[in-house]
């Protein structure tokens, strides 16, 4: 299959009168995975619908390779769409789901019967070509919906949240199963999400969305080591944020000490809870506050009489017996501290 | 709880009493299409089928008959189809006026018949246009096109958008999407639609009798005969009528819970 790239120029998108996408602007590298996450309503869904040409962009131009098809429809474009709800066509048997892009194409009739048969050895549903829909189970259905989308061989692939509605082993089963179709075929993915794992996991580069706009675009490694902004913070699990005053003279060992609860004057920074370590002291200056059992940790909460709550993870053995109300001193290592770009 | 039993009494009597209003005339109509006497009075004389033979010898009632199918079978088949057009428009498409533009195609619902009727005729033969059977097509396909577009509507907006949006993606166009697509899932719903729309044209009398001269349809011919004294055979044809209509009525409601 070949692969083509993706570029997004200025785009904006008005839904009646609200502003979901924001003079957005992302090139994509043909053979790409990348993902657009973000949380419910950041315009990551409406973008994918856009590349795929099922909605309309209010203003902007779309590339795909070195087409302008911002006014293609979306039968014209080299692009296949994947639903979080698969969209099988329910009057179809599964054979038929498969094959229906092909029929499209007018394509004789035993070349796509042995496509598809090719594609159901592939999805490992020989069997069930007969089958309709709704005698299948949720992960087959998902595979049928990926070979569906693929045997037209398209450019690009759009995956609209497709793990979505999967319980969590199948979820991971499926995506190392899409990775490896991507490094199979080679064309380019375009994944959206609101699961961070699933963008870590899969993604060869994530664009972190917020409010229609790009809040920071990094491999996944990136993203997660060092956020750019507090948002992005908050989206990678990080439980800790916090402004300091000066941020030149950091005194690490009375550290936690010069932290402020969040205000948008200072510059904020942010650590992981697991990265944060405690002694049970009598005149420690941390009270436990709570204490939750997480399955081999407890994640407890601590806060002083500044009311400064921080968030920190403990190994069972250590904190069984820990009481609320215990006190703690901290300590942490300054190479965990991530100094954030916002205000 | 005593206060209850007495409300719910009088629940059950009223309930009665509405399904006694409704049903105990074709009852009792029913039983005389089998009454020997030629006068609709008690006490019932002698089982007899000898209505049944004359309505089914009588050729004026098989012209009525006949005319009468033909015109409900092209009303309800041109009703359906462009009703399906009309419900697919209104329900992927998403302009200023929408709602306004809905609701002038169900007006007909509430409209008089007696309005369309007279109006139709008036504008029709001033086009000059004979009043004829075409004339009540037109005017009973009015009369039911809002039945046909709100339950193939009401059918279309509960398939889900992304089905035809997966068939654009993989190359199909609007308009195969449509018939590939949405038509498949709306089968049993065009049926209904269709059977519906059917029973609908078959009973009509009011645009009927506005619309037409010479050639008659089945409830125009009962109702002349009505006009010029009682006819036993009126309870047979009634009685046929009323059976052919329930059977329809209810097949087509089983339809549409099929989807």
């Amino acid at each position: 299959m070949i692969s083509k790239s993706i570029k997004l120029e200025n785009i904006n998108k008005k839904f009646d009168k609200v502003e979901v996408i924001n003079s957005f602007n992302l090139e994509i590298n043909e053979g790409e995975f990348i993902t657009l996450l973000g949380p419910s309503g950041c315009g990551k869904t409406t973008l994918l619908r856009m590349i795929a040409g099922l909605e309309h962009v209010s203003s902007g131009n779309i590339f795909i390779g070195d087409d302008n098809v911002t006014s293609v429809s979306p039968n014209k474009r080299d692009t296949s769409i994947m639903f979080q709800d698969y969209a099988l066509f329910p009057h179809m048997n599964i054979q038929q789901n498969i094959g229906y892009g092909l029929k499209l194409k007018k394509i004789n009739k035993s070349e796509i019967d042995r496509k598809t048969k090719d594609w159901l050895k592939k999805i490992d549903l020989e069997e069930y070509g007969l089958r309709m829909p709704h005698e299948i189970s949720g992960g087959q259905r998902q595979r049928v919906a990926l070979a569906r989308s693929l045997i037209v061989e398209p450019s690009v692939l759009l995956l609209d949240e497709p793990l979505g509605a999967l319980d969590a082993n199948l979820r991971k089963n499926m995506q190392s199963e899409l990775k490896k179709v991507h490094s199979d075929i080679g064309i380019t993915f375009v994944y959206v999400t609101h699961d961070q794992e699933e963008a870590l996991s899969m993604s060869t580069k994530i664009v972190l969305m917020n409010k229609g706009k790009i809040e920071q675009m990094s491999k996944p490694v990136d993203l997660y080591n060092s956020p750019k902004s507090s948002f992005a913070a908050k989206f990678m699990g990080f439980s800790n944020i916090f402004s300091i005053k000066n941020k030149d003279k950091l005194d690490i060992s009375n550290f936690f000490n010069t932290l402020e609860n969040r205000d948008v004057e200072n510059q904020q920074i942010c650590f992981r809870s697991n990265n944060v370590n405690f002694k049970l002291d009598n005149i420690g200056e941390f009270k436990v506050v709570s204490k939750q059992y997480f399955g081999g940790m407890y994640q407890v909460e601590v806060s002083n009489n500044r009311n400064i709550l921080i968030n920190l993870m403990s190994d069972e053995t250590i904190s069984n017996d820990m009481k609320i109300g215990d006190n703690l001193n901290l300590s942490i290592d300054s190479k965990d501290i991530i100094f954030l770009e916002d205000k | 709880m005593k206060k209850f039993s007495l409300l719910n009494n009088f629940l059950y009597i009223l309930f009665a009493t509405i399904v006694s209003l409704i049903y105990l005339p074709i009852l009792v109509m029913i039983v005389f299409s089998f009454n020997s006497s030629k006068y609709q009075i008690m006490p019932f004389r002698n089982f007899t089928t000898t209505w049944y033979q004359r309505v089914l010898t009588d050729s004026q009632y098989i012209e009525g008959l006949s005319n009468s199918l033909i015109v409900s079978i092209s009303v309800s088949l041109f009703a359906t189809l462009l009703a399906f057009f009309c419900a697919y428009s209104l329900v992927n498409s998403n302009f200023k006026g929408k709602s306004f533009l809905n609701l002038f195609f169900l007006t007909p619902l509430v409209v008089p018949l007696i309005l369309i009727g007279i109006s139709l005729r008036f504008f029709l033969t001033s086009k000059g246009y004979e009043p004829s059977l075409f004339l009540v097509a037109i005017g009973q396909s009015i009369f039911v096109m809002p039945l046909a577009i709100l339950n193939l509507s009401n059918r279309m907006s509960q398939i889900p958008k992304n089905l035809e949006e997966a068939a654009w993606s993989l190359g199909s166009s609007r308009l195969r999407s449509m018939f590939e697509i949405v038509l498949p899932s709306c089968k049993f719903s065009l049926i209904a639609t269709f059977i519906l729309t059917f029973t609908f044209a078959f009973d009509e009398f009011i645009i009927a009798y506005f619309l037409t001269n010479f050639s008659i349809t089945l409830p125009i011919k009962i109702w002349t005969s009505l006009v010029t004294g009682f006819d036993p055979a009126i309870n047979a044809i009634g009685t046929i009528v009323f059976l052919t209509s329930l059977t329809l009525g209810l097949i087509s409601q089983i339809l549409f819970l099929k989807k």
